[in-house]
């Protein structure tokens, strides 16, 4: 693992026949890619899935070209069935460089993913060993004093949340991985002074957000997703689930620069290593201390939780509340711990762990397509949809509606729709 | 699951709980009571229970109750369990047997992590019946209040092993009656257990 790197070229017509030698029904789904609804590799969704023993044949054309990947839409996908999709554009490719790699973040576990998943169902804190002790607050009360400790745990406490409910997975089972490799056996990609280096970083890890930087170097990021962005020059990114980001770095040196990428939950690293020859290493940073959430991460300007937790005092755009969003009906019910009335946008928040700490930190706010939006129409239509979900219970929903229970929603072909997603867990 | 040793008895203890079912409703199980000096405790219940969601965190209990030991009989049980602001887990069941003796059963805990692995774990407990039950030792109204502090290590999560102390004192009737027959009005234990669960 992982799957092989596919490299093809825009306007090709794929054919990948994708034989199961597994015990189970598998499937792979190319993800970021355009193609008929067929051929997208969701079972029980655009087609019944892989058999075992069965080969199922995908035909399709690239209409586009940059960074993609694949990857099981099954359990698989937890045990290393998926690579990356690298597509050359059909012109010239207007990023010029001497070198190119692929920096595929995984997250991998010896136990059994479905296994993870019902440990997670019952206690929904399983992998977080890093929750606040009495010592924690004891050390609160003398460095703030009592009051203080007591009111920076009291929404939290209230609500029945934890602040440092960071990922539901931590490296207290998972082997972060770089191209399939661990941090000790450290994945080495060739760049000589002077050189062009793109890397086409993908987050195909299962549960982890990775923090990405290379310390010495300055990162240039000039696509995500597939799509090319007007360059930005940062010094970290944060790449979630499913994300590519590709960045250039111009070598400045023959040394050794240290691809350093540390979960969110700051308990573990992936890590990788550019440099001139094979076999060598260069200093491997420690991972950030771990920092609370902040009340603001959790929701908007003002929130309604069960339990009533008043945020006066908490949230910081207290001043100007926003507009208030709609929740369905669907959202009032045991399904759904927490409501966001009022919303932020925080495109060019860096996000938890990323604020005030000096290094320049990519942000949405920061992208913008290269000529602008690819489709100027004004949407014919709006669809208001909020992510929802339960932690102590560990489900998980849209509008309070689990995936199983839910109605598809409706697109007409061509049309041009916009769909606003509240986060509201 | 708890080997315990106080007033110069010894015995065996569980606290076990078990459920089956999708996110909304369960069949859930509960069961407590020990065995000492070779005979089972009266305080030996086991429960079978339809779990409702009706809430974020809080959910309706129906079913039946089947106490052990001397004057047992089974129960109708109405209840509701959650998680309350601040973590505490409470669990508030009522009860009524055939004869119509209406009773209850009020528990609540609490957990403060040490550290992230060495945890200690406080509960307690109260039970109040309408009338009293002479073979059973109890009377009318709240009857006790038990309370009882485990310090377990988490090696892994399902697998903490525990050491702990109960103290349950009479109240009440209850408590008049245990004067009567020259018990003693509270009873102290040191256990020894374990937390598994899968």
């Amino acid at each position: 693992m992982p799957g092989p790197q596919l490299r093809v070229r825009e306007g090709e017509t794929l054919t990948l026949r994708v034989t199961n030698r597994l015990k189970d029904l598998t499937a792979i789904h190319w993800h970021g890619v355009l193609l008929e609804s067929g051929m997208d590799g969701v079972p029980g969704i655009s087609f019944p899935g892989i058999a075992p023993g069965e080969t199922f044949t995908y035909r399709f054309t690239m209409r586009q070209s940059g960074t993609y990947w694949y990857h099981a839409h099954t359990l698989h996908q937890q045990t290393g069935l998926y690579g990356a999709l690298v597509v050359e554009p059909r012109e010239p490719d207007p990023v010029r460089v001497d070198r190119d790699h692929v920096v595929l973040l995984s997250d991998w576990t010896d136990e059994d993913p479905l296994q993870v998943f019902l440990n997670l169902k019952k206690m929904g804190g399983y992998y977080n060993f890093g929750q606040p002790t009495v010592g924690e607050f004891l050390e609160d009360v003398s460095r703030l004093g009592l009051g203080a400790a007591i009111t920076r745990r009291h929404m939290w406490n209230r609500s029945r949340m934890n602040p440092t409910d960071l990922s539901d997975v931590s490296a207290g089972t998972y082997t972060y991985l770089v191209n399939g490799t661990t941090p000790a056996a450290n994945w080495t990609g060739l760049a000589l002074a002077g050189e062009r280096v793109r890397l086409r970083f993908i987050g195909a890890g299962t549960a982890t957000y990775f923090d990405v930087r290379i310390p010495g170097l300055k990162l240039v990021v000039v696509s995500t997703d597939g799509q090319r962005v007007d360059p930005v020059e940062v010094d970290e990114f944060r790449i979630g689930p499913g994300e590519t980001y590709d960045v250039v770095v111009q070598m400045p040196d023959d040394r050794v620069y240290t691809i350093f990428a540390q979960s969110m939950d700051r308990t573990g690293f992936a890590r990788g290593t550019l440099a001139p020859r094979a076999g060598m290493e260069a200093e491997v940073p420690r991972p950030d201390a771990p920092v609370w959430l902040d009340p603001v991460d959790m929701m908007g300007a003002m929130v309604a939780m069960p339990g009533g937790a008043d945020l006066a005092g908490h949230g910081m755009a207290m001043a100007d509340p926003g507009p208030m969003v709609r929740h369905a009906r669907t959202e009032y019910g045991p399904a759904v711990d927490m409501r966001v009335d009022h919303p932020r946008l925080n495109l060019d928040d860096p996000g938890v762990g990323l604020r005030g700490h000096g290094r320049r930190v990519l942000t949405c706010a920061d992208l913008h397509t290269v000529g602008g939006s690819l489709d100027p129409r004004e949407p014919g239509r709006e669809i208001e949809l909020h992510l929802t979900g339960n932690m102590e219970r560990f489900m998980w929903s849209l509008d309070g509606v689990k995936l199983n229970d839910a109605k598809p929603i409706h697109f007409r072909e061509g049309e041009r729709l916009r769909i606003t997603l509240h986060n509201d867990s | 699951m708890e080997y315990l040793n106080g007033d110069g008895r010894s015995g065996a203890a569980w606290d076990v709980y078990a459920w089956y079912g999708p996110d909304e409703q369960k069949l859930w199980v509960r069961s407590e009571g020990g065995v000492v000096d070779g005979t089972v405790d009266d305080t030996t219940s086991a429960e079978a229970l339809w779990w409702r969601a009706f809430t974020p965190f809080w959910a309706t209990l129906l079913g039946l109750r089947q106490d052990f030991g001397p004057g047992s009989h089974t129960q109708l049980a109405v209840g509701v369990e959650g998680l309350a602001p601040y973590w505490f887990d409470l669990q508030a069941t009522g009860y009524l047997a055939a004869d119509g003796r209406v009773s209850a059963r009020l528990k609540g805990s609490y957990e403060v992590l040490l550290t992230n692995r060495l945890i200690l774990a406080a509960e307690a407990e109260s039970n109040l019946r309408s009338k009293a039950n002479p073979r059973r030792g109890v009377g009318a109204g709240v009857g006790n209040v038990e309370l009882a502090l485990r310090v377990r290590y988490e090696f892994v999560r399902k697998v903490a092993p525990h050491v702990g102390f109960d103290w349950d004192r009479a109240l009440g009737e209850t408590a008049i009656r245990r004067r009567a027959d020259g018990k003693p009005m509270s009873e102290a234990k040191l256990v020894v257990g374990a937390r598994l669960w899968w």
